[in-house]
């Protein structure tokens, strides 16, 4: 530090100095709030990382040299008013960027596999947009999301991890948002169609062509053609993984019908055609199975969506059969 | 023991009243098929289900045709008197039985056989239900695998007993029965033991035991028809509710006179005494 500039100016370097660590301890409090990036920048604060060749070279310096570049540094950084408002520009504009991002917090604490994780903002949904954000979410992991909203406001995102059904979370300005992988996922209404054991295998054969109308409050929502007797998912997609609970009630089943577990191999790949379809209690849903040109049904099976309380609700399974 | 003495006889009353309505000929078997399980029909769907049923009953009586050569089948039920019914039922959810049934009368039906086709359990793992594009094959060959690879004597039985081979007669002057089986077709059958049923004007009613002849007799058709060899038959026996008693001369006066609607029912096939010698590579 200079003798001079500090005795002849020191009101202007007290504001600077006070400005610029208040701005400083405000971002990264910021950071540590809001983002995982902390680490890192606590890394290259402390000269390490892709600044450890710098702490190398300083530590070359003599004494005497290095003391002389510090008063130099700190003649510029104190004694020049630019620094203060230099630092009060910088925070208005991380102040300006922060009212317009949230974050959402992933916590993996119940999950013990590494998942996907991609993140699309509700107005790019199916349009195929590159601004799908994509990571990695480690088993039993936390992770922060840095996510755009309006500027004090709030914004849906479809939040997607493999092998479970998306969610759809709200993200407001300036808050976290919390959301526990994988229970919260599953305590939402999805509908599983699975033809009963006979009839899946009846369907499996190629000679025949089947379709399946599927009805929603009462209106035609989709048709499958080339049915061939898979499992349903009316509500999310195609890769959410068969609950264990359910597949154990699948073979608790085929054991009480004297059929042979490999039965099940038909209902372990389930299609998904309304991925995107947001069900609500309370609702109806009617699936028609034809065979060929045939008008009269083949199948037919109704049911009213039920709140799901518990993960064991996860999925409301709905069984099709021929009458017998 | 007694039962089922009456309740042949109950049918044998049936078999005579409706075979009295028959002019003339052998009795055609309806051999019908019933689908008894509403699954298989949903899966076939309304407007495929009639022509499948009529391919599985024509392929059934081709085969029983050649399983059992003494009898006419006829598929599909138009002749209503005797009727081999095929049936396919769920007994419980996806478990299919095959069943056979023998109808005489409308409120007649004797189950002839039933065999499980897909157990509790193998309709997951053996492709289900029969889709209609080979739902005829699939039944046929269930049928014919479960009930008449089976139960073929058991079938066999049953016509003999109950589907006349010939539906009328004509005596001849040594007191035997020709019957309209042409002689080239039937002759195999001339050492084989017959019952006669026969009815009279009065509505009398009467049962003989009668023996194939090695010797030929001559049918002699309603004009234009010409006369053509025949196998005859020599009445031996009449059938009373207490046993049998043999046939006198003055019986054969009698019945001649009197009996004129009858029905050959073939009781036992026993070979001839004499085959015909095979000529190798000629006609005889």
């Amino acid at each position: 530090m200079s003798p001079a500039t500090t005795t002849a100016r020191p009101w202007l370097n007290l504001a600077n100095l006070l400005v610029v660590t208040t701005a400083g301890t405000l971002s990264l409090i910021w950071c540590l709030y809001f983002t995982d990036y902390l680490p890192q920048i606590l890394t290259l604060l402390g000269m390490g990382g892709v600044f450890s060749w710098l702490a190398l070279m300083l530590n070359v310096l003599t004494e005497g040299r290095r003391k002389h570049i510090q008063a130099k540094l700190e003649d510029i950084l104190l004694d020049h008013h630019w620094t203060w408002i230099g630092a009060m520009l910088s925070l208005a504009v991380g102040c300006f960027w922060a009212v317009e991002h949230g974050t959402l917090i992933l916590s993996a604490a119940g999950d013990e596999s590494d998942r996907q994780v991609s993140l699309i903002p509700e107005r790019e949904v199916g349009t195929g947009s590159s601004s799908i954000q994509q990571e990695i979410l480690n088993g039993r992991g936390r992770r922060k999301f840095l996510l755009a909203v309006p500027r004090f406001g709030e914004a849906r995102y479809r939040l997607k991890i493999d092998g479970l059904p998306a969610k759809w979370v709200q993200v407001c300005a300036l808050r976290r948002r919390v959301v526990a992988s994988p229970d919260s996922f599953y305590r939402r209404p999805v509908v599983l169609v699975r033809p009963s054991a006979g009839l899946s295998a009846t369907l499996e054969n190629p000679r025949e062509q089947w379709r399946l109308a599927i009805k929603h409050q009462g209106t035609d929502l989709a048709q499958v053609e080339s049915y061939r007797g898979e499992p349903l998912w009316i509500g999310c997609d195609e890769d959410v993984e068969l609950p264990e609970l359910l597949l154990n009630r699948w073979r608790l089943e085929l054991a009480s019908s004297s059929t042979k577990e490999q039965a099940m191999v038909r209902w372990m790949a389930p299609r998904s055609p309304l991925p995107e379809l947001e069900l609500r209690a309370k609702d109806s849903i009617r699936v028609v199975l034809y065979s060929g040109t045939e008008p009269q049904p083949v199948a037919e099976a109704e049911a009213v969506v039920r709140p799901v309380s518990r993960i064991q609700d996860f999925p409301q399974e709905v069984r099709i059969d021929v009458r017998h | 023991m007694f039962g089922t003495r009456w309740k042949r006889l109950l049918l044998f009353y049936f078999v005579l009243e409706a075979l009295s309505r028959v002019a003339t000929g052998a009795i055609h078997v309806s051999v019908r098929v019933q689908i008894g399980a509403p699954a298989v029909l949903l899966v076939w769907g309304p407007s495929r289900t009639p022509g499948i049923l009529a391919q599985v009953e024509q392929s059934l009586a081709g085969e029983l045709r050649k399983q059992f050569r003494h009898w006419e089948f006829q598929p599909g039920g138009e002749t209503r008197q005797v009727e081999l019914c095929f049936r396919l039922l769920e007994k419980q959810p996806e478990t299919l039985a095959v069943v056979l049934e023998h109808q005489e009368a409308a409120d007649l039906v004797q189950q002839v056989a039933e065999e499980i086709w897909l157990a509790p359990g193998e309709l997951a793992i053996r492709g289900g239900y029969p889709v209609a594009s080979e739902a005829a094959s699939s039944l046929s060959h269930a049928f014919l695998t479960f009930i008449m690879g089976r139960h073929k004597s058991r079938i066999e039985e049953i016509l003999r007993q109950r589907v006349p081979v010939a539906t009328e007669g004509q005596w001849d002057d040594q007191n035997r029965v020709v019957l309209p089986l042409a002689w080239e077709n039937f002759k195999e059958l001339r050492n084989s033991l017959f019952e006669l049923a026969c009815k009279s004007s009065s509505n009398e009613k009467l049962r003989l035991i009668s023996h194939g002849q090695e010797q030929n007799g001559v049918f002699k058709p309603p004009p234009p028809n010409p006369s053509y060899s025949a196998l005859a038959l020599m009445p031996r026996k009449e059938v009373l509710p207490n046993g049998e008693r043999d046939l006198t001369s003055d019986d054969f006066s009698r019945l001649r006179g009197q009996f004129i609607h009858l029905l050959a029912f073939l009781k036992e096939v026993r070979p001839p005494d004499n085959w015909d010698i095979f000529s190798p590579g000629g006609a005889p």
